[in-house]
């Protein structure tokens, strides 16, 4: 509790400006560029989509529009166990993100002092380097004759991770274990930020009145400054939820063929069988799924506005 | 007792520095890699250290001038989605108007979609326009507009006092 004395006195509350009468047209012309950007590569990507997704043929004869919406059910009728791998993966890592990004979000806001900025750049660091060579480097660390699985093996947490079906055998590698772990991995910084930029917004004296009141310090967290940091933690949920469902680099590195996800099954439709229809359906059965879970889940948790 | 009442404060402090640790490890094991000689092709087990690797850093094919055209791409889709979001978040947060919603959800839904779903629906576009991948790559901007966008509502925010 040591940031409860330090807290600055507060500011005084910023005047409100006079609503503007001028320029009714302003805001549209501040829009224009980057509505025109989003419609040129983000509805039309989406319509062409669309209509690929529909069209029956073949790559020699060419695609035409049939109308035929039976693709989606074939690909969802071969592929479920795809979809049902990615969303059960991915809500796994946001759990684990959430769980290991809290302490660190309240260390950097509330305990880190002067080394603030440090953990700050250290968080980001990662970043630096190509993701593809940081998730790599996992294969070094999580190797079958490395120190971690030896470590895990000698604990006889392997044993574990086996009857829960996590891993198999004397190996992480090319397990859903490997997989969930390189997608923390890789969006453990997306939960930070949020989760740092809604617990820093806190003023520390309210921690310190919960003290007045009595309240211990897990009471204090549960009823004060977890509520208060639910913005960080929706918007952090969200930003690692939706990117880990599509994500295909992890299982493509990490995993084996028992442990494709749906990103996978739409990377080789797209690029090696070239089934465009398929994987079209695909990515919009997807991004169906991902939309009505997130609104579901914002609705939930009552936070509208997300940031 | 008083290295248990020492570990109950100092807590969160562990867990944090735990979690750094989690988020730094492959960055060291990159850099202490950057040193070994492997034997073949792969580089994931530990030879003998070398500075092979590092005195030709250009020594791989196309190494620096894909380098420069990383860093081409990202300068330009900095200053792109800079200028862009901005103006939005300018747009949103100063102003009222009719079509707020359809603007937000316009905005958000890009970010609801699996980097993967966008990239397909790119490649979608640019196969029926039967266009060639080149230098430009339009999709990193798409992909930081809407990021940014959030940064910069946050900020205008700020400035602002607290938005209805």
């Amino acid at each position: 509790m040591a940031a409860v004395t330090e807290a600055p006195p507060l500011a005084p509350a910023p005047e409100k400006k006079p609503p503007r009468k001028r320029g009714r047209l302003v805001p549209y012309w501040l829009l224009l560029p980057g509505i025109l950007w989003l419609i040129v590569f983000f509805a039309l990507p989406m319509i062409y989509q669309a209509s690929t997704s529909v069209q029956t043929g073949s790559l020699e004869e060419g695609y035409k529009v049939t109308w035929h919406f039976a693709t989606y059910w074939d690909a969802l009728s071969q592929y479920w166990p795809q979809f049902l791998r990615s969303v059960s993966y991915a809500a796994a890592a946001t759990v684990l993100c959430l769980l290991l990004g809290y302490p660190l979000a309240y260390l950097i806001a509330f305990r880190a002092g002067r080394w603030r900025n440090l953990i700050m750049v250290l968080v980001i660091a990662p970043f630096f380097t190509s993701f593809l060579i940081r998730t790599l480097a996992w294969k070094t660390i999580l190797a079958d004759n490395g120190p971690v699985v030896h470590t895990l093996n000698n604990l006889h947490i392997l044993e574990l991770t086996n009857w829960l079906g996590w891993t198999a055998g004397d190996r992480v590698l090319a397990t859903p274990l490997a997989v969930v772990c390189g997608l923390t991995y890789n969006f453990l910084p997306f939960m930070i930020l949020p989760l740092y930029t809604s617990l820093e917004r806190i003023d520390g004296r309210l921690h310190e009145a919960a003290g007045d009141l009595y309240a211990k310090p897990f009471t204090t967290f549960r009823k004060v400054t977890f509520p208060l940091s639910m913005p960080g933690v929706v918007s952090g949920t969200l930003l690692t939820f939706i990117p880990a469902a599509g994500d295909y680099v992890n299982a493509d590195l990490l995993g084996s063929t028992d442990t494709r996800m749906v990103g996978n099954v739409i990377q080789t439709q797209f690029l090696r069988i070239l089934d465009y229809p398929t994987a079209a359906a695909l990515s919009f059965i997807l991004m169906a799924a991902i939309l009505v879970m997130v609104t579901f889940y914002i609705r939930k948790s009552g936070t509208e506005d997300l940031v | 007792m008083a290295f248990v009442n020492w570990l109950k404060r100092h807590l969160v402090v562990i867990a944090g520095l735990i979690t750094l640790g989690y988020l730094l490890l492959p960055n060291i094991v990159v850099t202490v890699f950057s040193f070994n000689k492997p034997k073949g092709r792969f580089n994931y087990e530990w030879q003998q250290f070398s500075l092979d690797a590092w005195k030709q850093p250009c020594g791989v094919a196309d190494m620096c001038g894909s380098l420069s055209i990383s860093l081409q791409i990202a300068t330009l889709a900095t200053v792109g989605a800079t200028i862009l979001g901005t103006m939005i978040a300018f747009a949103l947060v100063r102003y009222r108007f009719r079509a707020r919603g359809a603007v937000n959800s316009l905005i958000f839904l890009p970010m609801a979609m699996p980097e993967v779903v966008m990239a397909a629906s790119l490649l979608t576009l640019f196969l029926n326009l039967g266009a060639q991948l080149g230098l430009d790559d339009p999709d990193r901007p798409h992909h930081v507009l809407p990021q940014l966008r959030r940064g910069r509502r946050q900020g205008a925010r700020d400035v602002d006092g607290p938005a209805p």
